[in-house]
C-alpha cells in the first residue's frame, strides 16, 4: 500500500490542545447526567462535574509535565529510565490494554447507541464491525493525519453542542435547578466519582507528548485543552436537569440525546435536529475511538520494536470486536463503562505519583 | 502478480457491496403508515380486573389531503383503525395483521387518554410507558385527557384543516391566548408529572355533539402519589389557576364597572409566593399576583385617559383576579385535596429540610397542604388602552 508521506511528523501544541477535548468527549456524555442525577439533588451535580473537572486537569498538568522533561522520548524510554527496564515493560502494556477496553467500550456503545435509536433490525455486531473496520482504516496510515483530523473535526463537534445549548435555553425551568446545595458529601463523592470516568483520555499524553516538537509548552496547551471538555460537560448537564428536571434526567438512558430530541428551532423551519446531532457525534466517539486505539497499538509497538504496526492493529482488531460483543445487555455494558473508566482513572493516578515517587528518590530529571 | 492482485481487491469489493448495501431498516415511505393522533379508551362492557383497551391510530392518507388550491376531492384524508389488548405490544401486533401499512409514529401529534381510564390510580403510567419508551415517539407529543370516549374526538369533522388530529394540535396552539385553558402539556413533561410526588393537571376536551368541534375549556386533576384523576376543573376554575400557576399567562378577564362588562387582557402576569413554614401544620402562603395588560374591550363610553378611572378598574380586575383564585384554591384544596398550586414544589425548591420531613404526609396522612392558609393579593396594572381613547360619544346624541 502507498500512502501519503506528511513533510513533517511532528505535531504542536495546538494539536495537542485539540486532542483532549477529542480524545475525552465520547460516549461518555451521552449518558453521564443520568448516572449523576441519580446521586444528587437539584443542579447539584454541577459541583462534580466541577471538582472530578479540576482533578482531571491536575492529573493532565501533572503527565504532560513528566512526559515533557523526557523530550522526544517514549514512555517506555523514559519509565525504564526512572523506574527500570522491566518495570517499564509492564506499565506500557497495562497501559495497552487500558486503551483497548476503552476502545472496546466505545465499539459497543457505539452499536448500542445507534441500534437504539436509528437502526431498528440490523444487527448490532455489523454496526459495531463497520465502525471498528472504519477505525482500523484511520489508524493503519498516519499517525500524524489523525491529529489533522481532530483538527478538522473538532470545531464542528464544538458547534454542534453550542447549537443543543443554544435551542433548549427557551425550555429550561428554572424551578427544575432548584433547591441548590442540598446534596450530601456522599452524594457528591459518589458524583465525582460517577463523572470522573467520563474524563478519561488523558493517559494518551503520556505517549503522544513524545511527538510534540516543543514540549516546553505542551503543559499548558494540555490543560487548556481539558478544560474544554469540563465546560462542555458543565453547560450539557445544567441544561439536561434545566430542561428535564432532575428526576427524568436519571430516568432516561441518553439524555444528552434526548436533549438534542428536544431542539425545536423556532418557525418550524428545521426540525429533527439529532439527525445532525448523531452525525456531528459518530465523529467525536470516532475520534476517541481512533486515538485510543492507536495508542494502545502505539505502545504495543514500542514493546516489540520490530513488529511492523499493521501486523499488530490486524492481531488486536478481532480480539476488540469479540470483547465488545461480550456483554450481554445494556446493563452489562454499563457495569463495562464504569469497569473501564475506573481502570484507567486507577491506573494514571497510580502511575503518576510512582514515576514522581521514584524519580525524585532516584534523582532522575530532564534527560535528553 | 498484480492480475492476482487485483483479483483479490475485486473479491473484497463485491464482498463489502453485499454486506454494506443490504440496509436492514430499509422501509420505503409509501410503506409507512403515518399516524398523526392516537386515541386509547377502555372496551365497553369490561372490568377494572380484567381490563382490555381499545386503541385507535388515525392514519393520514396523503391522496386525501390534496394540495391547498385543487383541495383533496371527496376522499377522506384520514383512516381510524381501532384494535382491542390487553397490552399495547399485543395491540401493535394486532394493528400489523389490519393495516398494509405498518404504523410509523414518528410524526404522533396528540395521544388523548378517556376520563375513564384515567381515574384508575397508576394506569395512566401504565398506558404511556409505551409512548415515552419507544425510540420514535418524541417527547413533544401533546396529551389531553377526554371526557367520553377519546375515539370520538379523532372522528370530528373540523373546518377547514382535514385532519382531526391536526385540527386539535392548531386548535389548542392557537388558543394560548384563553386563560380559560391550561397551556398543552407534551409527554415529556408528564414523563416528569409521573416520575414526581407531585400533583398535576392535564387539558381535558370533548368532541361536541355535531362533531364541528371540540371543547377545551377544562383540566383534570391528577393526584401526584398515585397518578389518578380526581377530579375536573371548569373554564372559570382553570382561569383561576392559570393566575396562581402562571401554567397560561395571557388571556381576558372580564369584570363589570358601572354596571357595563369591560375585558381586561393579561398580557403577563408575574407571580411570588411566599411561605411561612413556623408551624408545618398551620403553613401560611401568601401568593401575590402581578398583572399586567391592557384593556381590549369595553362597553361603557367614560374616558379612559383619567387616572382616577383607571385606579379604579385596576382595583376591580384585581378583585376579580382574587376571588377567580380563592374560588380554585377553594375547589382544590378543600374539595379535591390535590396540590396544583405547586405549594409543595415551591417548599421542595425553597425550604427543602421540611420538604423532606413532611412530603410523605402532604396530601394524605396528616394532610398539610389542606391545613394551610391560603390567602392571595392581587395587583394590576393598566398599561394599554387600545389605540383610541373612546369609540363612542355620549354628546352627540343629546
Amino acid at each position: 500500500m502507498k500512502r501519503f508521506e506528511y513533510a513533517d511528523e511532528g505535531i504542536t501544541g495546538r494539536e495537542i490542545m485539540i486532542l483532549m477535548p477529542s480524545v475525552v468527549i465520547g460516549v461518555g456524555v451521552l449518558t453521564f447526567p443520568k448516572g449523576l442525577a441519580a446521586v444528587t439533588v437539584g443542579a447539584d451535580g454541577w459541583i462534580s462535574i466541577l471538582v472530578g473537572g479540576m482533578i482531571a486537569i491536575f492529573l493532565t498538568w501533572a503527565i504532560a509535565k513528566m512526559a515533557a522533561s523526557f523530550p522526544g522520548q517514549s514512555f517506555i524510554n523514559y519509565a525504564s529510565l526512572i523506574a527500570s527496564k522491566p518495570v517499564a515493560i509492564i506499565l506500557t502494556f497495562l497501559f495497552a490494554m487500558i486503551a483497548l477496553q476503552m476502545v472496546v467500550f466505545q465499539v459497543r456503545q457505539i452499536g448500542e447507541m445507534s441500534k437504539q435509536y436509528i437502526f431498528d433490525r440490523t444487527p448490532l455486531e455489523v454496526v459495531s464491525l463497520i465502525f471498528l473496520l472504519v477505525v482500523i482504516y484511520g489508524i493503519s496510515g498516519s499517525r500524524v493525519a489523525l491529529f489533522r483530523l481532530n483538527m478538522l473535526f473538532f470545531p464542528i463537534i464544538l458547534l454542534v453542542s453550542f447549537v443543543l445549548l443554544l435551542f433548549n435555553l427557551i425550555r429550561i425551568d428554572v424551578g427544575n435547578l432548584l433547591p441548590i446545595f442540598k446534596t450530601g458529601f456522599q452524594g457528591h463523592i459518589k458524583g465525582i466519582s460517577d463523572v470522573s470516568t467520563s474524563y478519561i483520555g488523558m493517559g494518551v499524553l503520556w505517549l503522544y507528548i513524545a511527538l510534540v516538537k516543543q514540549p516546553k509548552k505542551a503543559p499548558k496547551q494540555a490543560v487548556i485543552g481539558m478544560s474544554i471538555p469540563v465546560g462542555i460537560y458543565l453547560f450539557i448537564y445544567v441544561m439536561c436537569i434545566g430542561v428535564f428536571g432532575n428526576h427524568v434526567t436519571m430516568n432516561l438512558i441518553y439524555p444528552t440525546i434526548e436533549l438534542a430530541k428536544a431542539v425545536e428551532i423556532p418557525g418550524e423551519f428545521f426540525e429533527r435536529f439529532e439527525s445532525i446531532f448523531f452525525v456531528v457525534w459518530i465523529m467525536a466517539i470516532f475520534n476517541t475511538a481512533v486515538l485510543t486505539f492507536d495508542v494502545a497499538v502505539f505502545a504495543i509497538t514500542s514493546i516489540f520494536k520490530k513488529a511492523p504496526k499493521v501486523k499488530v492493529i490486524f492481531i488486536l482488531s478481532p480480539l476488540v470486536y469479540f470483547a465488545a460483543m461480550l456483554p450481554h445487555d445494556i446493563v452489562e455494558v454499563a457495569a463495562l463503562g464504569s469497569f473501564v473508566g475506573f481502570t484507567a482513572i486507577i491506573y494514571t493516578t497510580f502511575v503518576v505519583i510512582f514515576l514522581f515517587v521514584i524519580a525524585k528518590i532516584r534523582g532522575v530529571k530532564h534527560v535528553g | 502478480m498484480l492480475a492476482k492482485r487485483m483479483a483479490i481487491i475485486m473479491f473484497l469489493c463485491s464482498l463489502l457491496s453485499v454486506l454494506l448495501a443490504g440496509c436492514w431498516d430499509e422501509k420505503n415511505i409509501e410503506e409507512h403508515g403515518f399516524v398523526v393522533g392516537t386515541a386509547i379508551d377502555q372496551v365497553d362492557g369490561q372490568t377494572k380486573e380484567n381490563l382490555m383497551i381499545a386503541l385507535t391510530n388515525q392514519f393520514v392518507i396523503p391522496a386525501g389531503i390534496g394540495t391547498p388550491a385543487e383541495g383533496g376531492g371527496e376522499q377522506k384524508a384520514f383512516l381510524n383503525l381501532t384494535v382491542h389488548g390487553e397490552s399495547m405490544f399485543n395491540i401493535g401486533r394486532n394493528m400489523a395483521s389490519q393495516t398494509s401499512r405498518v404504523p410509523f409514529y414518528e410524526h404522533l401529534k396528540v395521544l388523548i387518554v378517556s376520563e375513564e381510564l384515567a381515574d384508575t390510580p397508576e394506569l395512566l403510567a401504565t398506558l404511556v410507558d409505551f409512548f415515552i419508551r419507544d425510540h420514535e415517539m418524541r417527547r413533544g407529543v401533546n396529551i389531553y385527557i377526554s371526557e367520553g370516549k377519546a375515539k370520538e374526538i379523532l372522528e370530528i369533522e373540523p373546518k377547514p384543516e382535514r385532519i382531526p388530529a391536526m385540527f386539535l394540535n392548531t386548535v389548542t396552539d392557537n388558543e394560548q391566548e384563553a386563560l380559560e385553558m391550561i397551556s398543552s402539556v407534551q409527554i415529556g413533561d408528564l414523563h416528569g408529572f409521573l416520575l414526581q410526588p407531585f400533583s398535576y393537571v392535564l387539558p381535558k376536551i370533548a368532541a361536541e355533539e355535531d362533531k364541528s368541534k371540540v371543547h377545551d375549556d377544562k383540566t383534570a386533576v391528577f393526584r401526584g402519589y398515585n397518578n389518578q384523576m380526581v377530579g375536573t376543573l371548569t373554564g372559570e376554575e382553570t382561569k383561576g389557576l392559570n393566575l396562581l400557576t402562571e401554567k397560561n399567562k395571557s388571556g381576558s378577564i372580564v369584570f363589570e364597572i358601572d354596571n357595563k362588562p369591560m375585558a381586561y387582557e393579561v398580557t403577563g402576569t408575574n407571580l411570588k409566593m411566599d411561605i411561612d413554614t413556623t408551624d408545618p401544620g398551620n403553613l401560611e402562603v401568601s401568593i401575590n399576583i402581578k398583572a399586567n395588560g391592557g384593556i381590549a374591550e369595553m362597553f361603557g363610553d367614560r374616558s379612559l385617559l383619567d387616572e382616577a378611572y383607571i385606579a379604579k378598574i385596576e382595583d376591580k380586575v384585581a378583585e376579580e383576579i382574587e376571588q377567580l383564585a380563592n374560588q380554585t384554591i377553594k375547589k382544590v384544596q378543600h374539595e379535591l385535596n390535590t396540590d396544583v398550586l405547586e405549594i409543595g414544589k415551591t417548599l421542595k425548591q425553597k425550604h427543602y429540610a421540611l420538604w423532606e420531613k413532611i412530603k410523605d404526609n402532604w396530601e394524605n396522612g396528616e394532610n398539610y397542604f389542606s391545613k394551610a392558609n391560603i390567602h392571595v393579593s392581587a395587583e394590576v396594572n393598566v398599561r394599554q388602552t387600545g389605540v383610541t381613547d373612546r369609540a363612542k360619544n355620549r354628546e352627540h346624541r343629546k
